[in-house]
């Protein structure tokens, strides 16, 4: 398994947290706007999900990279992978709710999406490693 | 004013967790089994193997990688346990999130209990120093 540099994830989260926040403004102007930045960011995590290799966050990191020098160490890529699945299941319920109500449902989308992305790009913060046994747990007793 | 109140009380969610979250420092015990209980629990003989340290991962933990190599460069003596697929431990140590590092004291007890992106400061700042092979 091909190891990758654990900035790359910290880098996308950042323009993912630019995005949903730009989304979690405009849609409370705009209900159009805000739809289409929620429909952007759950295609982005599909992407991220099924063909990361030729995600656009990995060209942009691909593009800095040269000038943030030697990473500290390697990674496994099934942690990220597993960032951009909550990132697809919590956008997708927005987009959910969207159809019921699109403010509530782009607010609550990107508002939530907004937190986890800016947790990790800013503070360092894997929301998904603190979800992770909890989520076992409740699959180990859903499967009971 | 609706719109800036609503930014403002969700990037204030997200600084208060965020730096909750780094200034958190040492979290609450839970359990304190003793050395024969945890040894029991997680199957590790850590009298022999000479690991004081205990580091909890899962397969899914994006800041496992990091803790492992501040402890490698510190020199620390630790035993890495995966508890994907052992949650029955997990529960039983109150681990509930990786990387989480418990600190075995001297009586075979839980002196400490760190967990998320543990860094080399905090490390020192333990004192596991004292555990480091160079004074083994």
């Amino acid at each position: 398994m091909q190891r990758i540099d654990p900035r790359a994830p910290r880098i996308g989260a950042a323009v993912t947290s630019l995005i949903s926040l730009s989304g979690f403004v405009l849609v409370q102007l705009d209900i159009a706007t805000g739809l289409s930045l929620l429909g952007i960011t759950f295609a982005l995590f599909v992407w991220g999900v099924f063909l990361p290799k030729s995600h656009p966050y990995g060209l942009l990191f691909r593009a800095i990279r040269p000038s943030l020098g030697a990473p500290e160490y390697l990674e496994d890529p099934r942690p990220p992978k597993f960032a951009q699945q909550v990132g697809l299941s919590v956008s997708g319920i927005g987009l959910l709710i969207a159809v019921i109500d699109p403010l509530a449902g782009v607010l609550i989308g990107l508002g939530v999406v907004f937190i986890a992305s800016a947790l990790n790009a800013y503070f360092d913060f894997c929301l998904g490693c603190v979800m992770y046994l909890r989520i076992r747990r409740l699959q180990s007793a859903l499967a009971r | 004013m609706d719109i800036l109140y609503s930014v403002l009380g969700l990037v204030a969610l997200t600084l208060a967790i965020g730096f909750g979250y780094k200034f958190k420092g040492i979290e609450a015990l839970g359990v304190v089994p003793s050395r024969v209980e945890l040894e029991k629990i997680i199957g590790v003989d850590a009298s022999t193997s000479g690991a004081e340290v205990l580091l909890f991962t899962t397969e899914l933990c994006s800041k496992c990688p990091q803790v492992r190599k501040n402890l490698q460069t510190k020199n620390i003596n630790f035993a890495e346990i995966d508890v994907t697929n052992r949650l029955d431990l997990a529960s039983k140590l109150q681990i509930r999130q990786t990387p989480t590092l418990l600190l075995i004291g001297q009586n075979g007890t839980i002196r400490t209990r760190l967990s998320g992106s543990i860094t080399q400061k905090q490390i020192s700042e333990l004192e596991l120093k004292e555990l480091s092979n160079a004074k083994n």
